[in-house]
């Protein structure tokens, strides 16, 4: 499985002491020159060089028809009343996953929303770190009671999963537990 | 549904909005200097961290540290 990462999800997963189960579900992660370029702070770029030395993180420079689509994405979800808009870095992540179906890493809400909006986006797959997380306990990577893993990235990240993320959490990972037991 | 979609999003915002004012170390942000105190109120309000970013004159990252690590005002979906 392939993803493609925006700069605030990258940043925040950099932070996480269980950081490495994202290349456990992930063979690959995509970083764009337009988030490298975000990113600043020593520890993240030291993170990043170093799975890009492992090549678990590939760095990938957009197309012309690339930015050319995301510009597009950009302009509509401006043109959305209500929605947040999306950012053309989170916009390229959109236009690659609907590309090539990578998985789109990204907690930002407008570009979650506009995928679920706009029809030719619809199958665009988002994950927030609250999805890695999920899969990550479901596969297996990560172990002990879910609400202290969520808490502990909530903590080291300083990202906030609301209550209704943190049930369907919490009910999923219980329900396949559930259903391993009886099976 | 397109409209449900919105009306969720709208819900998550307030939701979030309500956390970020909440937890923020206001004390910190009222010594700030105009523009970086203005950023991290617009995002508070927002939630807009890029947007905040450039209202502060600041590389988006450098700002992140300072907005969830000094201000204390956590990012929310």
């Amino acid at each position: 499985m392939i993803g493609v990462a925006d700069t605030c999800f990258i940043i925040d997963w950099s932070k996480y002491s269980n950081r490495e189960v994202l290349f456990k579900l992930f063979n690959k992660v995509l970083i764009l020159k337009q988030v490298l370029d975000e990113v600043r702070r020593e520890e993240t770029l030291n993170y990043i060089v170093q799975k890009m030395m492992t090549e678990q993180i590939e760095f990938y420079e957009p197309s012309t028809l690339v930015l050319r689509e995301a510009d597009e994405i950009v302009r509509r979800s401006i043109s959305i009343p209500h929605l947040r808009r999306v950012d053309l870095p989170e916009a390229l992540c959109i236009a690659i996953g609907r590309g090539y179906g990578y998985v789109v890493l990204t907690e930002n809400l407008g570009a979650y929303y506009f995928v679920k909006h706009e029809d030719r986006y619809k199958h665009v797959i988002i994950w927030r770190s609250i999805d890695v997380l999920r899969e990550a306990y479901l596969k297996g990577f990560l172990h002990g009671d879910p609400l202290n893993i969520i808490e502990e990235y909530q903590r080291e990240t300083k990202h906030v999963f609301s209550k209704r993320e943190i049930n369907r959490f919490i009910e999923l990972v219980s329900r396949r537990k559930h259903e391993r037991g009886t099976n | 549904m397109k409209e449900e979609l919105i009306k969720r999003m709208i819900e998550e915002e307030k939701w979030a909005r309500s956390v970020r004012r909440k937890y923020a170390n206001w004390e910190f942000i009222n010594k700030q200097p105009p523009r970086i105190k203005a950023a991290l109120i617009y995002l508070i309000e927002t939630g807009d961290f890029r947007e905040a970013a450039r209202i502060a004159k600041m590389n988006i990252e450098e700002f992140m540290y300072l907005a969830k690590y000094k201000a204390n005002i956590y990012s929310c979906p």
